[in-house]
């Protein structure tokens, strides 16, 4: 018999291994950090607080994927430093889902109130984007109602960095 | 001579006496009854060997030319915004989650059980345990995805990085894969043999592997809050690339030894690099998010792992090159299986620099993420089309029409991953520079209208990427060109069907 079979070893040893593997990884990797006091209640900084159009604002944010595009962490790094202060665990305990994204297409947004103050101007930016930045690569959201650029404005402009600090 | 009194039979004889009646009653029911009706639908019901896995090939062939024209459509619509800008089904961020949804569960996830279905049968020399179920769970599958993308595209998502058709789907997700669990483990309890080859043992895991982290991040995620969900949507990711990583190493164990006329290179390296995907991999999903909110230990752990995980990449080079060395080289679908491994080796090694904290602060959130994610969803596609190439005349008992268009697809396609692998990697290397220089500098790159200089600085690299997935359409338009001539029209060849691999050792 060849030592690859003669080595082989039984269904169960796979299958065993195999959820061991995942189960100590859903433990160790998930269960555990999930059960931190730095991410629970007790964690640093403020969760942020919606008023009813910036809660119906955030549904539009997920509705159209904006969160594929733009993060919502600043994070401890110097490239970062410019984006406001650092994002603490706390600032999240508000969200479902947390919008905190993985990847900048565009810039990061998690005070994006702190520079775009003006609700009209940033409508007018969904609407069309290169008409208030030039060049800016942004799609336009011209397709929205008014009633949902309105509510969509008053999330971004209502993201701010207060209390986010760690 | 007195006869000897009759024994008494046991209780567990007598059970079993009792059970082996009931089953030959109800076979002769469904006989009777249920087959008339089952078998007049052959198409939907089938029972012929390799129905099931056939079904899946080619749902995932033709999602595969469903998810190139949505990548050719976001890669314009990265370096033109403003194509198809009036549709709110079209819009960036719906067709994002859209492709990527497509890609791994229309694509690469439906090729999967393809794969498992015509594998595990011949590598444990029996028939699939049921087609018709296999069938079903395809057609399930495949109509699970469909309405998952018009949901997508109707702005109807869980908006969980990794985790965003809504939840039906996932109720009808996770059905499909426990089916296509119990086919495939029962089609092996009923093997001959008790030893099993590599490429079961590989997609055995890879079939428990699946459910279990998308149960587990699916049905918590939603439930949880802030920075806990991370950990989540991270685990669900992580598994994903875990399960189609061992399947793609499964399909290349089994098809790498028959295509070149060379055993297995070890089969006790095989095994080790099962195991060390099985215990690194599940955790890259801490790797992804270094330097975010979450502990700091969380992401030392993450990086811990991603560094570990380069062993198993290393692992898995040696093994494939080490097989395919020296052997027969007239299989075309050979150079698909040694560029998807060498090629998901790169992505792993990239995941792992990118999960460091030095180069962490500097690449991470930027375009070197989606580098990572072209490398390993590269290595998936390029695992999927020769594990098609290598199956179509095995299942189909039709030779490949035309093994020059095979060859030329091979070239476009790695060109095309590559060219479009190192352009999003550059374009992370270059977003990331331009960042850290704007916060040393004035900090005005990073926000509002100077984002527009980022976005300047990484546009011919995203130019190039899009003139990459065009090499990548050219492949895949041939791909389609020759498997569906090489269906219609390629001369019969002798099927096998349950054939057993050549396993072995050189050693």
């Amino acid at each position: 018999m060849r030592r690859a079979e003669r080595g082989a070893l039984p269904l169960a040893m796979i299958v065993g291994a195999t959820v061991l593997a995942i189960a100590g990884a859903g433990l160790l990797g998930v269960v555990l950090p999930a059960s931190d006091a730095a991410v629970g209640s007790e964690a640093p900084g403020d969760a942020r607080k919606y008023t009813r159009q910036q809660v119906d604002g955030r549904k539009i944010y997920v509705r159209e994927g904006c969160f594929t595009c733009h993060t919502q962490a600043v994070r401890d790094t110097a490239a970062d430093m410019p984006l406001g202060r650092i994002s603490a665990a706390g600032l999240y305990l508000n969200e479902a889902p947390n919008l905190i994204g993985l990847d900048r297409v565009g810039p990061d947004l998690t005070c994006a109130g702190e520079r775009m103050k003006s609700r009209s101007t940033t409508v007018k930016f969904l609407k069309r984007p290169d008409s208030v930045h030039k060049g800016s690569a942004m799609p336009r959201y011209g397709f929205l109602t008014a009633a949902e650029l309105n509510a969509l404005a008053a999330y971004i402009t209502g993201l701010t960095c207060q209390g986010a600090e760690r | 001579m007195p006869n000897p009194p009759a024994r008494l039979p046991t209780t567990r004889e007598g059970m079993m006496r009792r059970r082996s009646e009931m089953q030959a009653v109800m076979a002769e029911l469904k006989n009777r009854f249920v087959e008339p009706i089952l078998g007049r639908f052959p198409r939907i019901l089938p029972t012929k060997p390799d129905s099931a896995a056939r079904y899946a090939l080619y749902a995932a062939v033709v999602w595969f030319f469903v998810w190139i024209l949505l990548a050719a459509t976001l890669a314009i619509k990265l370096v033109f915004p403003e194509f198809l800008h009036q549709f709110a089904w079209a819009g960036y961020g719906r067709l994002r989650q859209v492709e990527m949804n497509v890609l791994l569960w229309g694509v690469l996830f439906t090729g999967g059980m393809g794969a498992a279905f015509a594998i595990i049968p011949r590598v444990v020399g029996r028939q699939l345990w049921s087609e018709r179920i296999g069938a079903q769970l395809v057609l399930l599958h495949v109509q699970l995805v469909l309405a998952g993308t018009v949901l997508l595209s109707l702005g109807r998502t869980q908006g969980i990085d990794g985790l965003e058709w809504p939840w039906p789907i996932d109720f009808g997700l996770m059905a499909v894969m426990l089916g296509a669990l119990q086919v495939l483990m029962t089609t092996i309890m009923r093997r001959p043999d008790k030893p099993l080859n590599p490429p079961a043992k590989f997609l055995i895991a890879a079939f428990h592997v699946l459910p279990i982290t998308y149960a587990v991040a699916n049905f918590s995620a939603p439930f949880t809050i802030g920075v806990k969900q991370t950990f989540y949507s991270g685990f669900g990711s992580a598994g994903l690339m875990l399960g189609l990583s061992l399947i793609g190493m499964g399909a290349t164990l089994f098809a790498l030894p028959r295509a070149t006329g060379n055993p297995l290179w070890s089969g006790q390296v095989a095994d080790w690099t099962l195991y060390l995907m099985l215990f690194t991999l599940p955790w890259l999903g801490l790797a992804q998010r270094v330097l975010g909110p979450a502990p700091d230990w969380t992401e030392t752990l993450g990086i811990a792992m991603a560094l570990a995980a380069l062993t198993p990449a290393v692992f898995a080079l040696a093994l494939v090159i080490g097989t395919a060395r020296g052997g027969r080289s007239d299989d075309p679908a050979v150079p698909f299986f040694i560029g998807a491994t060498v090629l998901w080796s790169a992505g792993i090694a990239q995941l792992a620099i990118g999960a460091l904290r030095h180069p962490a602060g500097i690449l991470g959130t930027t375009w070197w993420n989606e580098g990572t994610r072209t490398a390993l969803q590269g290595a998936f596609g390029l695992w999927l089309i020769g594990l098609v190439y290598h199956l179509i005349p095995r299942v189909r008992g039709r030779a490949l029409r035309n093994p020059a268009l095979v060859r030329a697809h091979f070239w476009l396609s790695v060109s095309g991953v590559g060219v479009a692998w190192i352009a999003a990697s550059a374009a992370g290397l270059i977003q990331g520079y331009v960042q850290s220089v704007s916060a040393q500098a004035s900090g005005t790159f990073v926000t509002g209208e100077g984002w527009n200089r980022v976005y300047g600085a990484v546009r011919p690299m995203l130019g190039i990427r899009m003139a990459a997935g065009g090499l990548i359409v050219a492949g895949v338009l041939l791909f389609l060109l020759n498997v569906q001539r090489s269906l219609a029209e390629g001369h019969d060849v002798e099927p096998d069907v349950v054939a057993p691999a050549l396993v072995g050792s050189r050693g």
